[in-house]
């Protein structure tokens, strides 16, 4: 593919599995949205935390959609651990280093904000024709007025991540290895848009193509052992009672261990109440 | 035990229901069973009084599994056990109905399509 891959921040625990994949990016979203990764937009104002219906970016995926991007080159990620930060802090040296950096920036970016709000008051008192008096009061509501603008990425972790490669590494092999990602993986191979699960009570929910243009076909269940995992009638009622209801089907999904070729692997079966008993 | 489920027990329960809620006719039970993990699993074939779903061309056999919702015992149907089930239809056969019932003595019936399959149409 000759486009630049899309960029996600991935988090992963100490076993190797992803706690949070986000995507910052408006472009880079649009292009998963194109290739039928959609997520979800978690982002918010800390000021309007109750606001949660439209959310904004940053766009949150689910660990299947991350590594299923990461395994077909679409994406590349940064990969940290969510103790990284607090690890490299540990050094103590490293870390006072660090803070007086901080306090530099701090400095500099207010300095270089006061020039220009000094610059800018004499520049309108003169256009007015008022001679320009120097007023403790106007120093202190310069003062007040500077601001700090918080930064999107951290430093630690922007020269902290040499081991990057490894980690992504680590990633895919774990998830080569787990039922949900399988399952979804087969899904998308089936040209399937896929979604989290739970408002219809499955693991995933299916759509023929762009969810804002499609409603849904299938609720997925979590996958079960092809062999030794009985199926659960109850699971099965209260599953397909409601997926019918809501035009959809129950899907059925196991994994078969025993076979060779990993994508023969994935076995689906599609209940659906009969409309009579 | 076998004897039991035929004349007795579930698939008689099913066949019943079939013939005189659903007023399906053809009914048989099947002479082939199949034997997973000490219990046996019946086929029953019949065809339904009218056409079942809009997706459906027209009235034609179905195939009907007899199996027990209870909440104490063990289940044993696989999902290998579902292939199993289909290999012993005919090709020619779409689904599978499941005929779930429960030990008041409701039965539910739920389609069962190999695969990843649309909704039907409403």
């Amino acid at each position: 593919m000759a486009v630049e891959p899309v960029r996600i921040n991935v988090t992963m625990s100490e076993d190797g599995t992803v706690t949070n994949a986000l995507v910052f990016s408006l472009k880079d979203i649009r292009r998963l949205r194109e290739q039928g990764v959609c997520g979800v937009l978690s982002g918010s104002l800390p000021t309007i935390a109750q606001q949660n219906v439209f959310l904004s970016v940053p766009l949150r995926l689910s660990a299947e959609e991350a590594v299923w991007l990461l395994e077909k080159g679409y994406a590349r990620a940064n990969v940290s651990r969510p103790t990284a930060i607090s690890e490299t802090l540990q050094d103590e040296s490293l870390a006072s280093e660090l803070s007086e950096k901080a306090k530099l920036r701090v400095e500099e970016e207010f300095e270089r904000q006061r020039v220009y709000k000094r610059e800018q008051h004499a520049l309108k008192l003169r256009k007015l024709g008022i001679e320009e008096k120097h007023r403790d009061e106007d120093e202190h509501l310069l003062e007040s007025s500077l601001f700090y603008e918080v930064m999107n990425d951290s430093t630690i972790l922007r020269d902290g991540s040499g081991d990057a490669e490894d980690l992504v590494d680590r990633l895919k092999a774990k998830y080569s290895q787990d039922g949900n990602f399988k399952v979804f993986r087969s899904l998308r191979s089936h040209g399937l848009v896929v979604s989290p699960g739970a408002r219809f009570g499955g693991k995933f929910i299916a759509y023929p193509g762009d969810p804002l243009r499609y409603h849904s076909h299938m609720v997925v269940s979590s996958p079960l052992d092809y062999r030794k995992d009985p199926i659960e009638f109850r699971d099965i009622i209260n599953g397909s009672r409601l997926s019918t209801t809501v035009k959809k089907i129950w899907v059925l999904s196991g994994i078969d261990t025993q076979e060779r070729q990993e994508e023969e692997q994935v076995k689906f079966f599609s209940i659906e109440w009969a409309g009579f008993g | 035990m076998a004897n039991d489920a035929r004349d007795g027990g579930i698939v008689r329960l099913v066949k019943d229901n079939l013939a005189y809620c659903q007023f399906w006719t053809n009914l048989c039970v099947w002479d082939r069973t199949m034997s997973w993990r000490d219990e046996t699993v019946y086929v029953i074939s019949g065809r339904p009084s009218q056409k079942l779903s809009h997706d459906d061309e027209d009235i034609h056999e179905e195939y009907v599994v007899p199996v027990e919702m209870s909440q104490y015992k063990k289940g044993y149907v696989t999902l290998e056990c579902l292939d199993k089930v289909f290999e012993m239809c005919p090709a020619t056969a779409t689904r599978l109905t499941l005929a779930i019932v429960s030990d008041d003595g409701t039965v539910a019936f739920y389609y069962v399509y190999k695969g990843l399959h649309k909704p039907k149409r409403n």
